[in-house]
Protein backbone atom coordinates (compact mmCIF):
# COMPACT_ATOMS: atom_id res chain seq x y z
CA UNK A 1 0.00 0.00 0.00
CA UNK A 2 1.37 3.30 -0.90
CA UNK A 3 2.27 5.70 2.38
CA UNK A 4 0.35 9.10 0.94
CA UNK A 5 -3.34 9.61 1.62
CA UNK A 6 -6.08 7.82 -0.20
CA UNK A 7 -9.52 8.76 -0.62
CA UNK A 8 -12.10 6.22 -0.89
CA UNK A 9 -15.82 7.26 -2.22
CA UNK A 10 -18.73 5.92 -0.26
CA UNK A 11 -22.40 5.88 -1.38
CA UNK A 12 -25.65 5.30 0.33
CA UNK A 13 -28.39 3.76 -0.48
CA UNK A 14 -30.10 7.17 -0.30
CA UNK A 15 -27.21 8.67 -2.87
CA UNK A 16 -25.53 10.61 -0.90
CA UNK A 17 -21.82 10.35 -1.64
CA UNK A 18 -19.23 10.50 1.21
CA UNK A 19 -15.57 10.90 0.54
CA UNK A 20 -13.02 9.48 3.43
CA UNK A 21 -9.69 8.82 3.96
CA UNK A 22 -8.89 5.43 3.45
CA UNK A 23 -7.03 4.73 6.69
CA UNK A 24 -10.23 5.81 8.07
CA UNK A 25 -12.66 3.71 6.59
CA UNK A 26 -10.58 0.41 6.60
CA UNK A 27 -11.89 0.57 10.64
CA UNK A 28 -14.84 -1.26 8.15
CA UNK A 29 -13.57 -4.81 7.91
CA UNK A 30 -16.04 -4.83 5.14
CA UNK A 31 -14.41 -2.29 3.13
CA UNK A 32 -10.94 -3.14 4.39
CA UNK A 33 -12.06 -6.82 2.64
CA UNK A 34 -12.62 -4.59 -0.60
CA UNK A 35 -9.50 -2.64 -0.80
CA UNK A 36 -7.38 -5.98 -0.36
CA UNK A 37 -9.16 -7.31 -2.66
CA UNK A 38 -8.36 -4.58 -5.06
CA UNK A 39 -12.50 -4.54 -5.79
CA UNK A 40 -12.55 -1.06 -5.17
CA UNK A 41 -12.67 0.94 -8.44
CA UNK A 42 -14.30 4.59 -7.52
CA UNK A 43 -17.50 4.31 -5.71
CA UNK A 44 -17.99 2.20 -2.73
CA UNK A 45 -21.70 1.06 -2.65
CA UNK A 46 -23.15 0.78 0.95
CA UNK A 47 -26.82 -0.31 0.15
CA UNK A 48 -27.37 -1.01 3.75
CA UNK A 49 -26.74 2.03 5.05
CA UNK A 50 -28.20 5.14 5.17
CA UNK A 51 -26.80 9.23 5.23
CA UNK A 52 -27.69 9.85 8.79
CA UNK A 53 -26.35 7.03 9.74
CA UNK A 54 -22.83 7.29 7.83
CA UNK A 55 -23.09 10.57 9.54
CA UNK A 56 -22.50 9.15 12.76
CA UNK A 57 -20.58 6.07 12.04
CA UNK A 58 -18.19 8.28 10.21
CA UNK A 59 -18.17 11.13 13.65
CA UNK A 60 -17.00 7.91 15.49
CA UNK A 61 -14.55 6.27 13.16
CA UNK A 62 -12.75 9.70 13.10
CA UNK A 63 -13.31 10.21 16.63
CA UNK A 64 -11.51 6.74 17.44
CA UNK A 65 -8.75 7.44 14.53
CA UNK A 66 -7.94 10.97 16.34
CA UNK A 67 -4.17 10.58 17.25
CA UNK A 68 -2.83 10.81 20.70
CA UNK A 69 -6.18 11.12 21.81
CA UNK A 70 -6.89 10.04 25.52
CA UNK A 71 -8.81 6.61 26.75
CA UNK A 72 -10.81 8.96 29.45
CA UNK A 73 -12.01 11.19 26.23
CA UNK A 74 -12.94 8.36 23.85
CA UNK A 75 -15.30 6.82 26.89
CA UNK A 76 -16.61 10.13 27.20
CA UNK A 77 -17.22 10.34 23.60
CA UNK A 78 -18.66 6.98 23.17
CA UNK A 79 -21.20 7.72 26.41
CA UNK A 80 -22.77 11.01 24.47
CA UNK A 81 -22.63 9.19 21.33
CA UNK A 82 -24.77 6.68 22.33
CA UNK A 83 -27.54 8.77 23.65
CA UNK A 84 -29.35 8.89 20.90
CA UNK A 85 -32.81 7.76 20.21
CA UNK A 86 -33.69 3.46 20.21
CA UNK A 87 -34.28 4.12 16.43
CA UNK A 88 -31.33 5.43 15.54
CA UNK A 89 -29.61 3.26 17.77
CA UNK A 90 -30.60 0.17 15.59
CA UNK A 91 -29.93 1.98 12.81
CA UNK A 92 -26.72 2.00 13.68
CA UNK A 93 -26.57 -1.45 14.95
CA UNK A 94 -27.86 -2.68 11.99
CA UNK A 95 -24.82 -0.48 9.90
CA UNK A 96 -21.94 -1.67 12.52
CA UNK A 97 -23.12 -5.08 11.69
CA UNK A 98 -22.93 -5.00 7.41
CA UNK A 99 -19.80 -2.66 8.07
CA UNK A 100 -18.45 -5.35 10.21
CA UNK A 101 -16.95 -2.85 12.97
CA UNK A 102 -16.56 -5.33 16.04
CA UNK A 103 -15.30 -2.28 18.40
CA UNK A 104 -18.63 -0.08 17.48
CA UNK A 105 -20.72 -3.48 17.32
CA UNK A 106 -19.73 -4.26 20.74
CA UNK A 107 -20.16 -0.32 22.32
CA UNK A 108 -23.70 -0.21 21.13
CA UNK A 109 -24.71 -3.84 22.09
CA UNK A 110 -23.22 -2.78 25.49
CA UNK A 111 -25.95 0.35 25.72
CA UNK A 112 -28.37 -1.62 24.38
CA UNK A 113 -27.33 -4.27 27.26
CA UNK A 114 -27.84 -1.02 29.91
CA UNK A 115 -31.29 -0.29 28.84
CA UNK A 116 -32.69 -3.54 29.33
CA UNK A 117 -31.06 -4.24 32.60
CA UNK A 118 -33.15 -2.58 35.26
CA UNK A 119 -36.16 -2.65 33.15
CA UNK A 120 -39.61 -4.85 34.39
CA UNK A 121 -40.54 -7.34 31.66
CA UNK A 122 -43.59 -4.64 30.37
CA UNK A 123 -40.98 -1.87 29.98
CA UNK A 124 -39.22 -3.91 28.04
CA UNK A 125 -41.68 -5.06 25.88
CA UNK A 126 -43.26 -1.48 24.94
CA UNK A 127 -39.75 -0.45 24.56
CA UNK A 128 -38.57 -3.07 22.20
CA UNK A 129 -41.83 -3.85 21.11
CA UNK A 130 -42.18 -7.41 21.64
CA UNK A 131 -45.11 -9.26 21.03
CA UNK A 132 -46.57 -11.04 24.59
CA UNK A 133 -47.86 -14.79 22.61
CA UNK A 134 -48.14 -16.29 26.51
CA UNK A 135 -51.15 -16.74 28.08
CA UNK A 136 -51.36 -14.77 31.10
CA UNK A 137 -51.40 -18.60 33.38
CA UNK A 138 -48.02 -19.00 31.62
CA UNK A 139 -46.67 -16.51 32.21
CA UNK A 140 -47.73 -16.58 35.58
CA UNK A 141 -45.70 -20.03 36.09
CA UNK A 142 -42.46 -18.59 34.57
CA UNK A 143 -42.56 -15.52 36.80
CA UNK A 144 -43.12 -18.37 39.58
CA UNK A 145 -40.02 -20.13 38.32
CA UNK A 146 -37.96 -17.18 39.22
CA UNK A 147 -39.37 -15.03 41.54
CA UNK A 148 -36.62 -13.40 43.43
CA UNK A 149 -35.40 -11.83 39.49
CA UNK A 150 -38.93 -9.41 39.74
CA UNK A 151 -37.86 -8.44 43.29
CA UNK B 1 -36.43 -5.78 18.13
CA UNK B 2 -38.81 -8.17 16.87
CA UNK B 3 -37.23 -7.16 13.43
CA UNK B 4 -34.02 -7.40 14.49
CA UNK B 5 -34.23 -10.81 16.03
CA UNK B 6 -35.64 -12.28 12.98
CA UNK B 7 -32.60 -10.27 10.99
CA UNK B 8 -29.87 -10.29 13.22
CA UNK B 9 -30.26 -13.59 15.71
CA UNK B 10 -26.18 -13.36 16.72
CA UNK B 11 -26.31 -9.59 17.67
CA UNK B 12 -29.32 -10.23 19.41
CA UNK B 13 -27.35 -12.96 21.14
CA UNK B 14 -24.75 -10.58 21.73
CA UNK B 15 -26.64 -8.31 23.69
CA UNK B 16 -28.52 -10.91 25.89
CA UNK B 17 -25.01 -12.41 26.69
CA UNK B 18 -24.01 -8.89 28.29
CA UNK B 19 -26.95 -9.34 30.92
CA UNK B 20 -26.74 -10.67 34.36
CA UNK B 21 -28.60 -13.95 34.84
CA UNK B 22 -31.50 -11.81 36.60
CA UNK B 23 -32.20 -9.63 33.99
CA UNK B 24 -32.51 -13.21 31.90
CA UNK B 25 -34.89 -14.53 34.10
CA UNK B 26 -36.93 -11.93 33.84
CA UNK B 27 -36.39 -11.99 30.08
CA UNK B 28 -37.87 -15.16 29.72
CA UNK B 29 -41.33 -14.44 30.64
CA UNK B 30 -41.50 -11.76 27.10
CA UNK B 31 -42.46 -13.79 24.87
CA UNK B 32 -42.02 -17.28 23.81
CA UNK B 33 -39.27 -17.17 21.18
CA UNK B 34 -37.20 -15.04 24.70
CA UNK B 35 -38.28 -17.76 26.51
CA UNK B 36 -36.77 -20.58 23.73
CA UNK B 37 -33.07 -18.39 23.31
CA UNK B 38 -32.60 -17.60 26.95
CA UNK B 39 -33.53 -21.18 28.07
CA UNK B 40 -31.48 -23.28 25.42
CA UNK B 41 -28.22 -25.42 26.18
CA UNK B 42 -26.39 -23.00 23.49
CA UNK B 43 -27.28 -20.02 24.89
CA UNK B 44 -26.73 -21.36 28.49
CA UNK B 45 -23.00 -22.23 27.81
CA UNK B 46 -21.80 -19.17 25.75
CA UNK B 47 -23.28 -17.22 28.78
CA UNK B 48 -20.87 -19.62 31.47
CA UNK B 49 -17.77 -19.32 29.06
CA UNK B 50 -18.39 -15.48 28.18
CA UNK B 51 -15.75 -13.38 29.19
CA UNK B 52 -16.62 -10.91 31.96
CA UNK B 53 -14.94 -8.10 33.33
CA UNK B 54 -15.76 -8.30 36.58
CA UNK B 55 -12.87 -8.37 39.10
CA UNK B 56 -13.95 -10.00 42.33
CA UNK B 57 -12.74 -13.66 41.99
CA UNK B 58 -13.83 -14.52 45.19
CA UNK B 59 -17.18 -15.36 46.47
CA UNK B 60 -17.83 -15.36 49.98
CA UNK B 61 -20.55 -18.45 50.87
CA UNK B 62 -22.36 -18.48 54.15
CA UNK B 63 -24.93 -21.11 55.78
CA UNK B 64 -26.71 -19.75 58.52
CA UNK B 65 -28.63 -22.30 60.33
CA UNK B 66 -32.28 -20.65 62.06
CA UNK B 67 -33.26 -22.51 65.00
CA UNK B 68 -36.88 -22.41 65.45
CA UNK B 69 -38.33 -24.88 67.87
CA UNK B 70 -37.72 -28.13 66.36
CA UNK B 71 -37.01 -26.96 62.51
CA UNK B 72 -33.50 -26.34 61.64
CA UNK B 73 -33.75 -24.44 58.21
CA UNK B 74 -30.76 -23.60 56.39
CA UNK B 75 -30.16 -20.07 54.86
CA UNK B 76 -27.65 -19.94 52.10
CA UNK B 77 -26.29 -16.47 51.28
CA UNK B 78 -23.70 -15.57 48.74
CA UNK B 79 -21.74 -12.70 49.52
CA UNK B 80 -18.56 -10.68 47.43
CA UNK B 81 -15.85 -8.82 48.84
CA UNK B 82 -14.46 -5.49 47.21
CA UNK B 83 -11.31 -4.02 48.16
CA UNK B 84 -12.41 -2.45 51.42
CA UNK B 85 -13.09 -5.95 53.31
CA UNK B 86 -16.98 -5.56 52.93
CA UNK B 87 -19.12 -7.91 52.33
CA UNK B 88 -21.88 -7.68 50.27
CA UNK B 89 -25.01 -10.24 49.29
CA UNK B 90 -25.10 -10.46 45.47
CA UNK B 91 -28.12 -11.72 45.48
CA UNK B 92 -31.14 -12.49 48.74
CA UNK B 93 -30.92 -14.75 50.56
CA UNK B 94 -31.76 -18.40 49.63
CA UNK B 95 -33.84 -20.59 52.31
CA UNK B 96 -33.88 -24.69 50.77
CA UNK B 97 -36.95 -26.55 51.91
CA UNK B 98 -35.30 -29.78 51.47
CA UNK B 99 -32.06 -28.69 53.51
CA UNK B 100 -34.36 -28.17 56.46
CA UNK B 101 -34.83 -31.27 59.17
CA UNK B 102 -35.98 -31.33 62.38
CA UNK B 103 -33.00 -33.06 64.17
CA UNK B 104 -29.73 -31.56 63.27
CA UNK B 105 -28.15 -29.74 60.54
CA UNK B 106 -25.08 -30.99 59.08
CA UNK B 107 -24.65 -30.58 55.61
CA UNK B 108 -21.22 -30.19 55.90
CA UNK B 109 -19.21 -31.06 52.98
CA UNK B 110 -19.00 -28.90 50.04
CA UNK B 111 -17.87 -29.50 46.67
CA UNK B 112 -17.03 -27.46 43.31
CA UNK B 113 -18.07 -25.54 41.80
CA UNK B 114 -17.94 -27.16 38.40
CA UNK B 115 -19.08 -25.46 35.58
CA UNK B 116 -21.03 -22.66 38.00
CA UNK B 117 -22.69 -25.20 40.28
CA UNK B 118 -21.95 -26.28 43.86
CA UNK B 119 -22.75 -29.56 45.97
CA UNK B 120 -23.61 -29.50 49.28
CA UNK B 121 -24.20 -33.03 50.97
CA UNK B 122 -24.27 -34.50 54.49
CA UNK B 123 -24.34 -38.21 55.41
CA UNK B 124 -27.70 -39.12 53.33
CA UNK B 125 -28.80 -36.55 50.63
CA UNK B 126 -26.72 -34.33 47.93
CA UNK B 127 -27.96 -30.85 46.89
CA UNK B 128 -26.82 -29.34 44.17
CA UNK B 129 -26.72 -25.29 43.69
CA UNK B 130 -26.74 -22.99 40.96
CA UNK B 131 -25.63 -19.63 42.44
CA UNK B 132 -26.61 -17.25 39.71
CA UNK B 133 -30.16 -18.97 39.22
CA UNK B 134 -30.97 -19.80 42.32
CA UNK B 135 -31.69 -22.92 41.00
CA UNK B 136 -31.31 -25.89 43.45
CA UNK B 137 -32.23 -29.33 43.15
CA UNK B 138 -32.21 -33.07 45.42
CA UNK B 139 -29.78 -35.54 44.24
CA UNK B 140 -31.60 -38.85 43.93
CA UNK B 141 -30.48 -41.45 46.39
CA UNK B 142 -28.04 -44.01 45.32
CA UNK B 143 -29.54 -46.83 43.56
CA UNK B 144 -27.29 -49.49 45.67
CA UNK B 145 -28.94 -51.58 48.63
CA UNK B 146 -27.53 -51.64 51.93
CA UNK B 147 -27.79 -55.41 52.84
CA UNK B 148 -28.96 -55.03 56.77
CA UNK B 149 -26.13 -55.27 59.26
CA UNK B 150 -24.76 -51.97 57.64
CA UNK B 151 -25.83 -48.53 57.26
CA UNK B 152 -25.75 -45.99 54.69
CA UNK B 153 -23.11 -43.15 55.04
CA UNK B 154 -21.49 -41.52 51.96
CA UNK B 155 -18.24 -40.51 53.01
CA UNK B 156 -16.85 -39.19 50.04
CA UNK B 157 -18.02 -37.93 46.84
CA UNK B 158 -16.67 -36.21 43.31
CA UNK B 159 -18.94 -34.63 40.71
CA UNK B 160 -17.94 -33.28 36.84
CA UNK B 161 -19.04 -32.46 33.74
CA UNK B 162 -19.75 -34.66 31.03
CA UNK B 163 -18.84 -32.55 27.79
CA UNK B 164 -19.67 -34.34 25.37
CA UNK B 165 -23.39 -34.96 27.20
CA UNK B 166 -23.17 -31.59 28.51
CA UNK B 167 -24.43 -32.94 31.70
Amino acid sequence: MSSSTKFLTLKTNDKEEFVLDEAIAIRSQTIKNMVEDDCVSNVIPLPNVDSKTMIKVIEYWKKHSEEGISKDKLMDFDKAFVKVDQSILYALILAANFLNDAEMLDMICQEVANRIKGKTPEEIRKEFNIENDFTPEEEEEIRNENVWAFE
Amino acid sequence: MVVMMKLLQDVVINILLMLPVKSLMRLKCLSKSCYTLVQSSTFVNHHLNRPTTFKDDLIHFKRSIKQDDDLHKTILSFLSGDDENYLSPINPDLDVPCMTSNYSNDFDQFIGPCQGIIALMDNLTTVLFNPSTRNYRLLPPSPFNIPPPFSYAIECVGFGFDNIAND
